[in-house]
């Protein structure tokens, strides 16, 4: 039974009722179990017993849930999931299908018999009521206000609430522990090279109109927070903006053109770099291109993503800069 | 529009040089301002040193790789949107026409979705003449719907506009349901300038310049189409080429301009009419006036949109020509004075016609049978018998639940809403006398979404739920600024329908920039007022019902006024109808139930525009006759539209706004097409 269902219908007044019996007996210390409270962006909720039964209304915390070697029952967008997040274990093929990210089927969602539904604030923030009359739900705010924490430490205080929900928090440590250990290797490996302390710039592309949009990481970006973790830092001068990155067009990475080094992710069907730009004289005069310094991430490099992003995109860079 | 004025010949020329030199220094000095601005922050004697001493340097490919073009792109197509402007108002006799009040920009825009969904080869190969024909199609299409040449400016500002709707509606079932063919289309639709090399304005400037050769080639014979047309053919001109030509060479300078830069609305309006405002009105001077103006406006416009400082995305040049233009619109059907009498409302095409109660009786069990089917489909199908079971309490949990607390609001909030908006359609077609009035064209759509999320960003500490109340307000407020602008000694219903879309597109503008200079909940706020049935439950119900108990009565009550106005401005008085009142009450109701609407569930287009028609074309009669129907077919519409969204690509949903739009249009260009394009 959720304990915080809302009253909504008949059917929700009887549960209502049921609820008020179950709340009774705990009153009276009845079977009293001890909860599990777990502080989210919505406020704190406490789980009677550890979840079993995850519906993962983001792709970040279906990351976490793996991570943490939990199968959600239900995923939003698993097709989406499985194009643009390319991390070990993968998804179960019993996951179900639970509809879009922004929009996702509460019929489905109920039809799993939840225990604990995990959503994001800027997309789920206006369902939450209807979310908790299905399952305990918890939402997270990845995009931390401006002198709050940064993405790569909301990322870490994330998933280790989601470890508490599912009983894992042993297992959290560990994965924490070894993505700082793939952390000092990338590190060491950029020491052994002397690229330590050098500025590099992180970037997504994609066409726009015939014209590429560039979005260059800030300081407060989880990935950016992962290239100074590996020795790194950061040639973008931006400190913080609201997503992680600002929009630029190419004339805007001028001011950094004399960073050591540029990574970038973009789609294979949409190669900016490497096919819109491969000839523009302007994208050609700019001194980290013309030394070859220009590196491809891979498409399905997730910027946004967990523990195991982080992890792929520290050895990712340092191998790039090592060979 | 006045034949050309008579004019001294020094005072002419002196206000045709005027024109020209003002235009060019005005084009020269904000093309200078638009080089300095830019994300690299050149200083002004880098940009200088790279423009007259280019050296190999970075400096040096800013300037002459992402500037430069962007500039002359900016020039090319403003100038081609000046000059097409220039041309439709000449051929259609109509101060109000111009690329995008003609639907060229939407034609474009589906023409290439359609091709992307045929056959992505097409776009790389011949996309420029699939542009150019889906806009010279759209354009064709709203000019005959809206009365070929003899239906008066509103009429054709009001067909173009409900054409791009219908076309847009479209475009987007298109890309929801070919996602992976049109993904690299999706973007196109705001019209940006950004360049990163000259191959933009490679692509166009010999296009433009023929048909720009073209236009001024028949100059001195678009003086003579200003004429009557009787006095013009015994002139010996041959009016129908001479307006063919001129208006293919106005659809060729749009559409290619479009296909660079997207839609950029109002320059093709604003340029010609900024020539004319100093007096000039022969072609000769007209036509490349018109071009220099609007390339300065667009290359201004530009400046505009750089200048705002956002977060993320830069501002679209398309939003700033918007707050140029809408103005002047308004500006425009205040100067125009009590306009061409609207059409009739009741033009709908007549056909064989049911027995009242028998369509009434129909369309309730229509309504009923929606609603038992609404409640077995979804992610998951339900047997009839579960359904049963859970309506009488006796159900298994599961379905239960899936029936009581999810579908059964959804369906309610479904129906009232669309009977909500079927009767403001309803009314609003009766005090407009047009039937191609709907909510969407008062205002109070757009001015309900720009309130909703300008009171997140002014205040950020409201709680996501105070959405619904914010954008209420904003739809009634932008709906009194409308009364109140359109509002001179009376309200003129066509002066009425031009200021409404104005407005609307003015708000449209103010949300495009909230969107881009703002953060995350905005995001949000957006998807809640998309159009959308997902996730409402029984406090939108309770939220929504008492509006619909209270309005739709006094709709009743009220109709009868409407069959009085239809009498046109003299007779209603005589009936000793207090005609203004009457408006102003009719239109209350009108925006009180939009503004509800919206409030709840967000633009859910075309239901207030085709439930009306969808009566009309099944009984005839007053309009109290045409309510029931009204309000039982707009009920009918949403909640299958909810339905259908919810089944067909389980479980995504498809928002119940983009389903009623593609019942919707296709059903409206139909009915038009037989009713109104002979």
């Amino acid at each position: 039974m959720n304990p915080r269902m809302r009253l909504r219908s008949p059917l929700a007044l009887r549960s209502s009722f049921a609820l008020l019996l179950s709340t009774l007996a705990l009153a009276l210390g009845v079977g009293q179990a001890q909860g599990i409270p777990l502080e989210h962006a919505a406020g704190t909720t406490e789980l009677a017993e550890p979840a079993t039964r995850v519906v993962a209304l983001e792709w970040t915390y279906v990351e976490d849930l793996l991570a943490l070697g939990v199968q959600p029952v239900g995923v939003a967008d698993v097709a989406g999931y499985e194009k643009w997040v390319n991390v070990e274990p993968e998804l179960d093929a019993s996951v179900a299908d639970v509809g879009t990210r922004q929009e996702p089927s509460l019929e489905a969602i109920l039809a799993l018999e939840p225990d604990l539904i995990i959503g994001v604030q800027f997309r789920h923030e206006a369902i939450l009521d209807q979310l908790e009359a299905i399952a305990p739900t918890l939402l997270f705010n990845p995009y931390p206000a401006e002198g709050g924490m940064t993405q790569l430490q909301e990322m870490e205080s994330t998933f280790r609430t989601i470890a508490l929900a599912v009983d894992r928090a042993a297992e959290a440590e560990a994965v924490l522990e070894r993505v700082a250990a793939s952390y000092d290797e990338a590190r060491e490996a950029l020491e052994a090279a002397g690229k330590v302390g050098q500025e590099v710039l992180l970037v997504q592309a994609y066409t726009y109109q015939n014209s590429p949009q560039i979005r260059v990481f800030t300081d407060n970006a989880m990935a950016v927070g992962v290239l100074e973790a590996i020795g790194l830092r950061n040639a973008w001068p931006g400190e913080y903006a609201t997503y992680g990155f600002d929009t630029i067009e190419v004339e805007g990475l001028a001011p950094v053109a004399e960073a050591d080094a540029f990574f970038y992710v973009t789609q294979q069907d949409d190669d900016v770099f490497a096919d819109t730009l491969a000839d523009n004289p302007l994208w050609r005069s700019l001194p980290f291109v013309q030394q070859g310094h220009a590196y491809p991430l891979g498409g399905d490099t997730w910027l946004f993503g967990g523990p195991l992003s982080t992890q792929l995109i520290a050895a990712k860079i340092a191998d790039l800069l090592t060979d | 529009m006045s034949p050309p004025a008579l004019l001294s010949r020094d005072t002419a020329a002196a206000r045709a040089a005027a024109v020209f030199v003002v235009g060019l220094l005005v084009a020269a000095l904000l093309a200078l301002v638009h080089l300095l601005q830019g994300q690299a922050g050149l200083e002004p004697a880098e940009v200088l040193r790279a423009l007259v001493a280019p050296d190999g340097g970075l400096e040096s490919a800013i300037v002459r790789y992402a500037r430069l073009p962007r500039v002359a792109v900016a020039l090319l197509c403003g100038a081609a949107l000046g000059m097409a402007g220039a041309l439709m108002q000449t051929v259609t006799r109509n101060p109000l026409a111009s690329p995008a009040t003609l639907g060229v920009n939407a034609g474009a825009y589906l023409a290439l979705v359609l091709a992307a969904v045929i056959s992505p080869a097409l776009l790389a190969g011949v996309g420029w003449w699939i542009a150019s024909a889906g806009g010279l199609a759209a354009a064709a299409l709203a000019y005959s719907l809206g009365g070929a040449g003899r239906g008066g400016p509103a009429r054709l500002a009001l067909a173009g506009m409900t054409v791009s709707l219908a076309l847009a509606a479209v475009t987007g079932a298109l890309q929801l349901l070919f996602e992976n063919e049109t993904q690299g289309l999706f973007l196109w639709g705001a019209g940006t300038l950004a360049q990163s090399d000259w191959s933009g304005a490679r692509f166009i400037w010999p296009r433009l310049g023929a048909a720009a050769l073209l236009a001024l080639a028949l100059a001195q014979q678009l003086d003579v189409l200003l004429l009557e047309e009787d006095l013009a053919r015994s002139l010996g001109s041959r009016v129908g080429l001479m307006r063919l030509l001129a208006g293919g060479a106005a659809v060729l300078l749009a559409t290619t301009a479009v296909s660079v830069v997207g839609p950029i609305a109002f320059v093709g309006l604003m340029a010609p009419h900024l020539v004319r405002l100093v007096g000039v009105r022969g072609h000769a001077l007209l036509l490349p006036g018109a071009a220099l103006w609007g390339g300065a406006l667009l290359v201004g416009a530009d400046v505009l949109a750089r200048a705002v400082p956002t977060s993320s995305t830069p501002l679209p040049a398309g939003a700033a020509t918007a707050f140029l233009g809408a103005p002047l619109i308004m500006w425009l059907a205040r100067r125009a004075g009590p306009g061409a009498r609207a059409s009739d409302a009741n033009g709908a095409p007549q056909r064989r016609r049911l027995r009242y109660a028998t369509l009434l009786l129909v369309s309730v069990g229509l309504l009923v049978a929606a609603f038992v089917a609404g409640l077995a489909l979804g992610a998951l199908q339900l047997p009839p018998g579960a359904v049963l079971g859970a309506l009488a309490g006796r159900g298994e949990e599961l379905a239960t639940r899936v029936v009581l607390d999810q579908r059964l609001p959804r369906l309610l909030v479904a129906a009232l809403s669309g009977a909500a908006l079927a009767t403001s359609g309803l009314l609003l077609q009766g005090v407009v006398r047009n039937p191609l009035a709907a909510p969407e064209i008062i205002g109070v759509t757009s001015g309900a979404g720009a309130a909703a999320l300008a009171a997140l960003l002014l205040f950020p500490a409201l709680p996501i739920g105070f959405v619904p109340v914010a954008a209420f307000v904003g739809g009634v407020l932008v709906f009194g600024a409308v009364v109140a602008v359109a509002w001179k000694g009376g309200l003129d219903p066509v002066r009425l329908a031009l200021v409404g879309l104005a407005m609307s597109a003015l708000a449209s503008a103010v949300i495009q920039a909230l969107v881009v200079t703002a953060g995350l909940r905005v995001a949000q706020a957006l998807t809640w007022l998309a159009g959308s049935t997902y996730a409402r439950g029984w406090d939108d119900v309770a939220r929504l019902a008492p509006w619909v108990a209270v309005l739709l009565p006094l709709a009743w009550i009220l109709a009868y006024q409407l069959d009085l106005m239809a009498l046109g401005e003299e007779l209603p008085l005589a009936l000793g109808l207090r005609l203004e009142r009457s408006r102003l009450l009719l239109l209350g109701v009108t925006v009180a139930l939009a503004g509800a609407v919206v409030a709840t569930v967000g633009t859910l287009s075309f239901v207030g525009l085709i439930a009306p028609h969808m009566a009309r074309a099944l009984t005839r009669g007053q309009h109290r006759r045409l309510l029931g129907p009204t309000v039982l077919l707009g009920a009918l519409l949403v909640v299958l539209a909810d339905t259908v969204g919810r089944t067909l690509f389980a479980p995504r949903e498809i928002p119940s706004g983009l389903v009623t739009a593609a019942i919707g249009a296709p059903y409206f260009l139909y009915m038009l097409f037989r009713g109104y394009g002979r």
